[in-house]
């Protein structure tokens, strides 16, 4: 088992960098985007500040050496060492002013040693904080825990970090509501389909799955909205319906879970469509394997021979595909936020794209790439735990 | 997992039980016959009604792919609606203006008084809210779709190919790096890599163009596995070795050998990839980041029709319709393909 | 007349498929006592395992269908009991065990557990007890060190072991009837004649009757009392095993021994090899279903079925010629010139 959990983890390495590699060089190498101008807006900028400006940037450095200061900017965690020689100018506030070149891993920033936490100029226009979050120093080596740094937003100044920070509670409940309905749903109209098989339910099921695999998310949305809040709102004369759009203010006429329901079915109908799939078609599999015919002819029953010996072969996959779909869904939810004015970060994401905030953008997307990633990798060393055979690997007497 | 795994089980099901049962037979001293076990019985006369069909008709490979196919209802019907879509589209110029009136332009003489119309002889699905006809709109955001559909997967299709090729056929560093580039681009969800990429584009670079490209080199690493693995079973026949000992270079080896065999599941997976490709093209182009006006498409009428929900309905109805439909027919053909080529690979 | 333990009766078992009716069981009829074992030959497809299948009900019923005939357990009807009772024998009075040890255990469950089910549900025993009778019961078919390997899984067993652990799974309950499909052909030949000599003896400890399925000749030289052979569905010779083997009455039993016994000659003759494949079951031929490959075959074979008859004693064979001491001296002169 640990050798499956160690190989998973090595080949996430590769991987890690070679996404985070990839988001760099869109920021800054992507052909018809000019990565200055998207700091700063559309504003333009008149062409002898240019230089001045990617000079301070630092774009004009080599590209592996930005690369690795983009993975430091990201990182929770920094390793510092500091020559204890004297800073080399100060500003008029006072602080202290640096010029740091980064080496590989442990940046060298010239100056005494520190001690709590330490503000470092490392260009004129980039303020960099070390050790906001806590700092471990061993004499003038030390480790430094921060936020990570993912830009500032265009419209407001503020740390992009903190807006995601306060939009992503929304898209974790969205999400998770929109799972547990996956669950409920899928699974169990995947198995009702397979036990069932060729009858009415399972026609239903495979033909309603198939549609909701082919719905653009968004449109469904829309018609949801339209259907239940406003449709039946009418109907109703306004007694029962749901609300289409979200109110998160004091006097909000819904329950909070209320606004709730109509994003989760439409974040949820797609993945729960494939779960369902999934399901049925590893359940029909597992029912043609000899070790059921064995439980049979045991003298199980047939909802014994379901669920005891059925269900747990059959759901192994089951359940990997739900966890890594939950990185899909993530994505989805961009889609589904905007529809329904849902304040989490596909929204925050959204917003940005219109008012053309890049900073949020590539921090928003950073985020959710990041996230899904290590889902993944979850959900893959999971599996060694779930599957008996890997978890207690080898054979023969 | 990608979707042919799925798939893969839920069709094959049948077929695992036939590889599991025993076969030969020697020990009695006489041959073996074809299983029949209670599950096979019906198998069996599948293959035995097949057998008359294929006496009667000569025997080709796409012969009898396009028979099995002809007889799945279900994958003709979606192949005669995208054969009429693709006709309406590919002509379109000639006659959608001259019929309904210019789709994609504002007539600023007609705009609002020809506004939001409800469906009429001239207007077979109402006017949007600039006048323009819906039915000719839909037909031109057909022409994007399928344009973008197609060339994203053929983008995807001609990379993937390549990088499988080299994979398979050198193992070694040249196979691990590039499977390490399958897993990094497999790590994107779609959606989020392309509106990186788009979104950092001023809005005049924006179009069909960087859709295209964005989609197409994201979707190449499941064609890459997809052939890597036929490469490498194919590789290990004999007739393979064969050709290498008179001599026949490696590229002669993979097209006159190896890619009419493992041609067969890039085509089925290709399909079915297009109907995925229409479908991010319709959420970028409903964010705004896709195809931009005045080009049309279906995605960014749903935008610009979802203010007037209540009002007129079917702006934001008919273009999601039509999103579901093609999308649809484009899986069940590569479904209907799936079992029409697969069944021939088993033999 | 004493009531037999097990009474097949002309059982008779088609599938109703798109594509015509499967004839996989017609007109079997055999008996199994107390301590007795009964050998069932025949090639894939000939309907050996099918036939114990149905009768365990273990069939799907659409498509299949029992057109006539019974199978009588201890005088009580097991086609038409209902599924209940009948789930009620399964695993205890009637067990059976199958081919492939490796995908007949659940991967995901550890064979103790598995060895132990029978006995939690028919015989109500708590987990605890249950298993620690696995043990005894994993010790009693030789595995070494069952405490240990009573917390195993199915993949940490070797192909040998795992058959037997499914032997203890069949004997958990003491059954009366151990039905056994093809329990060695996955297997190494080496562990092949462990099997079967642990089979033999367990039998002679609990003296339960043994239905011994298989198409290797060997095992069933060895274990069984009575041999049935089946053909295309059908059976087509029934005897003892000193019978069958040394006066087989039927000319495709001839072809599974290799030779033609005659009375008149000293040695056995040499035999024309059986050409050709068993018939589809969809689409048997006319008359006798073995005529197309009988190199015997007289125009009375290809029209008329041959009913299964008693030759001598208890010892039958469905073929027109069964017997006839002429016919036989006819083929092997045949052979001969």
């Amino acid at each position: 088992m640990f050798q499956y959990i160690a190989r998973r983890v090595l080949q996430f390495v590769p991987v890690f960098f070679g996404v985070t590699l990839i988001l760099f060089l869109i920021a800054n190498y992507l052909p018809g985007a000019d990565p200055v101008q998207l700091k700063f807006g559309e504003k333009a900028i008149p062409p002898e500040r240019k230089a001045q400006i990617v000079h301070q940037l630092g774009l004009d450095r080599p590209w592996y050496t930005q690369y690795i200061d983009y993975l430091g900017s990201l990182s929770l965690v920094h390793m510092t060492y500091y020559d204890g020689s004297a800073p080399a100018t100060t500003t008029a506030d006072g602080s202290l002013t640096a010029d740091g070149s980064v080496a590989l891993v442990v940046p060298r920033v010239p100056g005494p040693v520190p001690s709590g936490s330490v503000i470092i100029h490392v260009s004129d226009s980039q303020i960099v904080t070390r050790g906001a979050w806590g700092r471990f120093a061993i004499g003038p080596l030390a480790i430094e825990f921060d936020k990570p740094d993912l830009g500032t937003s265009l419209a407001t100044g503020r740390p992009v970090i903190d807006i995601l920070g306060q939009a992503y509670p929304y898209t974790v409940e969205l999400a998770l509501a929109a799972i547990l309905l996956e669950i409920f749903f899928g699974i169990g109209a995947g198995i009702i389909s397979a036990v069932k098989q060729y009858s009415f339910w399972d026609i239903l099921v495979t033909l309603v799955s198939s549609v909701l695999v082919s719905l653009p998310v968004f449109w469904l949305g829309i018609m949801l909205q339209q259907v239940f809040g406003i449709w039946l709102k009418n109907v109703t004369g306004g007694a029962f319906y749901l609300p289409p759009l979200f109110d998160g203010s004091p006097g909000a006429k819904f329950p909070h879970f209320a606004y709730l329901i109509l994003p989760a079915i439409t974040l949820a109908s797609v993945s729960t469509a494939y779960a369902a799939r999934i399901m049925r078609s590893q359940l029909l599999e597992v029912n043609g394997a000899d070790y059921i015919r064995t439980a049979r002819a045991k003298g199980l029953s047939a909802g014994a021979v379901l669920w005891k010996h059925a269900m747990k072969n059959a759901m192994i996959p089951v359940v990997t595909f739900i966890g890594l779909d939950f990185g899909a869904m993530l994505a989805g939810a961009i889609l589904t936020e905007t529809v329904f004015n849902w304040p989490g970060i596909g929204w925050t994401i959204y917003k940005a794209i219109v008012g053309k905030d890049f900073p949020i953008v590539f921090g928003g997307v950073t985020v959710v790439l990041f996230v899904v990633m290590f889902v993944n990798l979850i959900v893959d060393v999971s599996y060694a735990f779930l599957d008996p055979r890997i978890r207690y690997g080898g054979t023969g007497e | 997992m990608t979707m042919s795994e799925h798939d893969k089980h839920e069709r094959h099901d049948e077929r695992a039980l036939v590889e599991n049962h025993p076969v030969r037979d020697s020990r009695a001293g006489l041959p073996a016959g074809p299983p029949i076990t209670e599950e096979l019985a019906h198998l069996h006369n599948d293959a035995v009604a097949d057998r008359h069909d294929n006496d009667a008709a000569g025997r080709t490979l796409w012969g009898d792919a396009w028979r099995r196919l002809r007889r799945n209802r279900l994958a003709l019907i979606a192949l005669i609606w995208l054969v009429l879509m693709v006709t309406a589209a590919v002509s379109a110029d000639l006659w959608v203006s001259r019929l309904f009136g210019d789709p994609a332009t504002i007539n600023s003489a007609t705009a609002m008084s020809n506004r939001l119309l409800s469906p009429t002889l001239a207007h077979p699905l109402g006017t949007d809210t600039m006048g323009r006809d819906m039915l000719g709109r839909l037909i031109y955001g057909a022409r994007a779709s399928l344009t973008v559909g197609l060339s994203a997967v053929v983008i995807s299709v001609v990379i993937g190919l390549l990088l499988g090729a080299l994979s398979g056929f050198y193992p070694g560093i040249t196979d691990s790096l590039i499977m390490r580039m399958t897993d990094i681009f497999l790590a994107f969800p779609y959606i989020l890599f392309c509106i990186l990429i788009l979104a950092m584009l001023p809005t005049s670079a924006r179009g069909i163009g960087p859709v295209i490209l964005s989609i197409g080199l994201l979707g190449w690493p499941s064609f890459a596995r997809l052939f890597r693995g036929s490469v490498l079973s194919v590789k290990e026949n004999d007739y393979v070795d064969a050709g290498r000992a008179i001599g026949a270079s490696d590229s002669r080896l993979m097209f006159r050998h190896i890619m009419p065999n493992a041609i067969a599941p890039v085509i089925v997976y290709a399909t079915m990839s297009i109907g995925g490709a229409i479908l991010t093209e319709a959420a970028l182009s409903f964010l705004g980041l896709g195809i931009q006006p005045p080009e049309i498409s279906w995605g960014r009428m749903i935008t610009d029709g979802q203010r007037l929900m209540d009002t007129n309905p079917g702006l934001v109805f008919w273009p999601g319709l039509m999103i579901i439909l093609t999308v649809v027919s484009f899986t069940l053909l590569g479904d209907g393909l799936r079992d029409a080529l697969d069944v021939k690979m088993k033999d | 007349m004493a009531e037999h333990l097990l009474e097949v009766d002309d059982l008779t078992m088609y599938f109703h498929t798109r594509d015509g009716v499967v004839k996989a069981v017609d007109g079997v009829s055999y008996t199994l006592d107390k301590g007795e074992t009964l050998g069932v030959v025949g090639e894939s497809g000939s309907g050996k395992s099918v036939t114990a299948l149905t009768m365990m009900g273990l069939i799907q019923m659409p498509p299949g269908k029992v057109e006539r005939g019974d199978a009588r357990f201890k005088g009580r009807s097991l086609i038409t009991m209902k599924e209940e009772e009948v789930r009620k024998i399964r695993g205890n009075e009637i067990a059976m065990i199958f081919q492939d040890p490796m995908t007949s255990l659940n991967p995901v469950y550890r064979v103790g557990l598995q060895v132990a089910e029978p006995l939690m549900i028919h015989k109500g025993m708590s987990k605890r007890d249950a298993i620690k009778q696995a043990v005894e019961l994993l010790r009693l078919v030789g595995i070494p060190n069952p405490e240990a390997r009573v917390k195993d899984y199915p993949h940490q067993f070797s192909g040998g072991m795992r058959q037997r652990a499914m032997i203890a799974m069949a004997l958990a309950c003491d059954p009366d009837v151990l039905i056994a499909d093809e329990p060695t052909t996955a297997l190494d030949v080496t562990i092949q004649a462990q099997i079967t000599e642990l089979m033999q003896e367990l039998q002679k400890r609990t003296g339960s009757a043994i239905i011994m399925i298989t198409h290797d000749l060997g095992v069933v030289a060895d274990m069984a009392d009575r041999i049935l052979v089946m053909y295309a569905g059908r059976m087509v010779e029934y005897g003892t095993t000193d019978e069958v083997f040394y006066r087989p009455l039927h000319p495709y039993t001839w072809g599974l021994m290799d030779s033609i016994p005659t009375h008149n000659l000293v040695e056995k003759s040499e035999l024309c090899p059986i050409k050709g494949q068993p018939p589809s079951l969809v689409n048997l031929p006319s008359g006798c279903s073995f005529h197309p490959r009988c190199p015997y075959a007289q125009p009375k074979c290809v029209t008329d079925v041959p009913a299964y008859r008693l030759v001598d004693g208890t010892h039958g064979a469905s073929c027109h010629f069964a017997g006839n001491p002429d016919f036989v001296r006819g083929c092997s002169l045949e052979v001969m010139v």
